[in-house]
């Protein structure tokens, strides 16, 4: 189930413990209750139980003074009315011998409905007039007289509510205020986090510090190394971007300076023979900004994150025909062999970032292969996994280059810097997307460059 | 002005040599920083323009390298470098300017002027010599105040006997100062342009010295 939104770990923690607060509170406040109810209860039982025996003794001193009917007689007598809230009923073992009834109550009790048992005494509960009345029953101790006394349960249910009422204002009363001091405590437990999280929101965007783990509780500890382990990549992956930019800049600067400097040489040309080769100059360069343009692109493309909807099944050999049969005029005017040994090589890529993969490392080998050298493609199936090959017969990249020339930018030292520098970085970044792996090498021979790469399994 | 261009991007270096020599430099131009060594101790230059990024050798050694050994002629380079350290650094080892791909070709000459005047020792931009007044950046000449037309190989030679005055050159370096390695000399163009100026500025301005070469004596 989603959490809502805005959900929060503090407000939950509050309502958590106060729920908890609440119960215990709660719990403690309905046993104090039952404690004082048994207590009270105990308390009244003793009370009626004193009442009847007291009654019984007035009953026995009546009768011993004055005979048994007359004194229970004058019994009933004394005791009208009965002292209020009580009704009883006072039995000789073949009558009822007494009754009274507490003031303004109604007609006496009715005869009892215990048979006349074996116990001495016994609690008990009764209807009267529709209420339940507390009832107790004894004998007296020569088992001569027998008395059932009844109280209203009125005062002792007003005494009881009363405690009651303590008993739940005073859990309530300190069930706020252990909300108030748990709040206080969870606020400050919490705050931390919101000093973090504050020093984190109010910076701007080019602040990608790491977040200050002093002070950070040891529980939200991961959170604040993973987010710094996060600024570290992006700042990393901006410094990369910063680099490229102006290294891109730098680059176009180049055939900017040719493109103006040959349009102005081109207005105060001297002779049609100057302007012309100018012109031609000024195109070439014109051509070369393209070109570059065009290879940012490409990287730009390559660079990003490829996703699996654009994965196709694809044979390398498939890609190498095309891109072969595309550069065959250029390597014609080059004066250069293009050849292609193509095998099957299944892979799982994307096709027009293989393309581009493909016309790069062909691009370049015609750049680097002077005339009557031979550019040989191949493409096939090996045991761990598909291989595309591009070997040239050129002059080769010297050992401790072989690393560097996948730099962007990087260009052999002492050449002619007609390419713009991009195309291996191209070509690595391609194939690191695909996880393929480039390797430079020299060719047959020792002679020229081999740039292998190698696929993985289709799977 | 003789200029030494090295410059190791085609399209860039062509279009130099060619706009220097539309403002009336004679431009040699090499592609890598071992040659424009070489070729800057060997040769008459007037002034320098080096790219930093060059083959076999970095133009920051080539400045540093010829400075430690007393060259004096104007360096300025031409890069696409921009960062403030790269200028205080080129600066320092001994470059006497800093210009930033793309440039005005304008403004490049101005600035060859500007420091081939500081190397002559000249804080006004003209030259002037008795009733002769030569403005380097418009490439005019006057004589009592009426202009004079000169063509470019006159002007430079004009320009290049005043900035030594009072010390005889020989053939063999005017024709360095007026023509780069591409150019085809006629064996008597030294004495052509001479008896031109000569014409167009009175017979008494440039006196020659027998069997050695030309001088323009002090006013």
């Amino acid at each position: 189930m989603p959490e809502p939104r805005g959900w929060s770990l503090r407000t939950r923690l509050l309502v958590l413990l106060v729920c908890l607060a609440a119960a215990l509170f709660g719990t403690s406040a309905v046993l104090n209750w039952r404690a004082h109810h048994e207590a009270s209860d105990r308390l009244f039982d003793d009370s009626l139980r004193g009442s009847a025996h007291l009654l019984l003794q007035l009953a026995e001193h009546e009768m011993a003074e004055h005979g048994e009917v007359l004194g229970l007689a004058l019994l009933q007598a004394e005791t009208q009315p009965g002292p209020a809230g009580f009704h009883f009923q006072i039995w000789t073992p073949d009558m009822l011998a007494a009754a009274g009834a507490g003031a303004g109550s109604g007609s006496a009790l009715q005869a009892p409905l215990l048979p006349f048992a074996a116990e001495v005494e016994r609690f008990g509960w009764t209807t009267v007039n529709g209420a339940s009345w507390r009832s107790y029953s004894t004998w007296n101790r020569p088992r001569t007289l027998h008395i059932q006394i009844a109280q209203e349960p009125t005062r002792h249910a007003a005494l009881d509510r009363l405690a009651l009422w303590r008993i739940a204002g005073g859990a309530a009363f300190l069930l706020a205020m252990a909300a108030v001091l748990m709040w206080v405590v969870v606020d400050a437990t919490f705050r931390p986090l919101h000093r973090t999280a504050a020093s984190v929101g109010e910076r701007s965007e080019q602040d990608l510090r790491e977040v200050d783990t002093a002070g950070v509780p040891r529980e939200v500890r991961p959170l604040v190394d993973a987010l710094n382990r996060l600024l570290l990549r992006i700042r990393s992956a901006l410094q990369t971007e910063r680099r490229f930019t102006a290294d891109a800049a730098h680059e176009l600067r180049t055939p900017l300076a040719a493109i103006r400097a040959n349009a102005q040489v081109l207005v105060a040309a001297r002779d049609q023979a100057e302007r012309e080769a100018t012109a031609r100059d000024l195109l070439a360069s014109v051509d070369r900004s393209t070109r570059l343009v065009e290879q940012l692109l490409a990287l730009a493309r390559a660079d990003q994150p490829l996703h699996d909807d654009k994965l196709r099944e694809v044979d390398l050999a498939d890609v190498a025909r095309e891109q072969l049969a595309v550069h065959r005029d250029r390597a014609e005017q080059c004066g250069v062999e293009l050849r292609g040994t193509l095998q099957p090589g299944a892979t799982r890529a994307d096709p027009a970032l293989l393309s581009v993969m493909v016309r790069n490392l062909l691009d370049n080998a015609l750049r680097y292969t002077p005339p009557g050298g031979r550019i040989t493609v191949a493409t096939g199936a090996h045991e761990e996994g598909p291989v595309l090959t591009v070997e040239d017969d050129g002059p080769g990249i010297p050992e401790p280059e072989r690393e560097r020339v996948f730099e962007r930018f990087h260009r052999l030292p002492g050449q002619k810097a007609t390419g713009s520098g991009l195309g291996l970085s191209i070509v690595r970044r391609v194939a690191d997307v695909h996880g393929a792996r480039v390797a430079i090498a020299a060719g047959e021979g020792e002679k020229g460059t081999r740039v292998s790469v190698r696929f993985r399994q289709a799977a | 002005m003789r200029l030494l261009l090295v410059e190791d991007d085609e399209h860039i270096g062509r279009a130099l040599q060619t706009g220097l020599a539309q403002q009336g430099h004679a431009v040699d131009w090499l592609q890598d920083g071992v040659a424009a060594e070489l070729a800057a101790r060997d040769g008459q230059y007037d002034a320098i323009l080096l790219d930093l990024g060059l083959p076999r050798q970095d133009g920051m050694q080539v400045i540093s390298h010829l400075r430690r050994d007393g060259y004096a002629a104007p360096i300025l380079i031409i890069t696409s470098r921009d960062e403030i350290r790269d200028r205080v650094e080129g600066l320092d080892s001994g470059a006497d300017d800093f210009i930033v791909k793309p440039f005005d070709l304008e403004e490049l000459g101005a600035r060859l002027r500007a420091a081939h005047r500081r190397a002559m020792g000249r804080s006004q931009a003209a030259v002037v010599h008795g009733d002769i007044r030569i403005d380097p950046a418009a490439r005019q000449v006057t004589r009592a105040g009426l202009a004079v037309s000169l063509t470019g190989r006159e002007f430079m030679l004009l320009l290049h006997l005043l900035e030594h005055r009072g010390h005889v050159r020989t053939r063999a370096q005017l024709q360095e100062s007026l023509y780069n390695w591409n150019s085809d000399i006629e064996s008597n163009a030294i004495e052509v342009h001479v008896h031109n100026l000569r014409r167009k500025l009175g017979k008494d301005l440039i006196r020659t010295v027998h069997s050695q070469g030309y001088v323009i004596d002090n006013a």
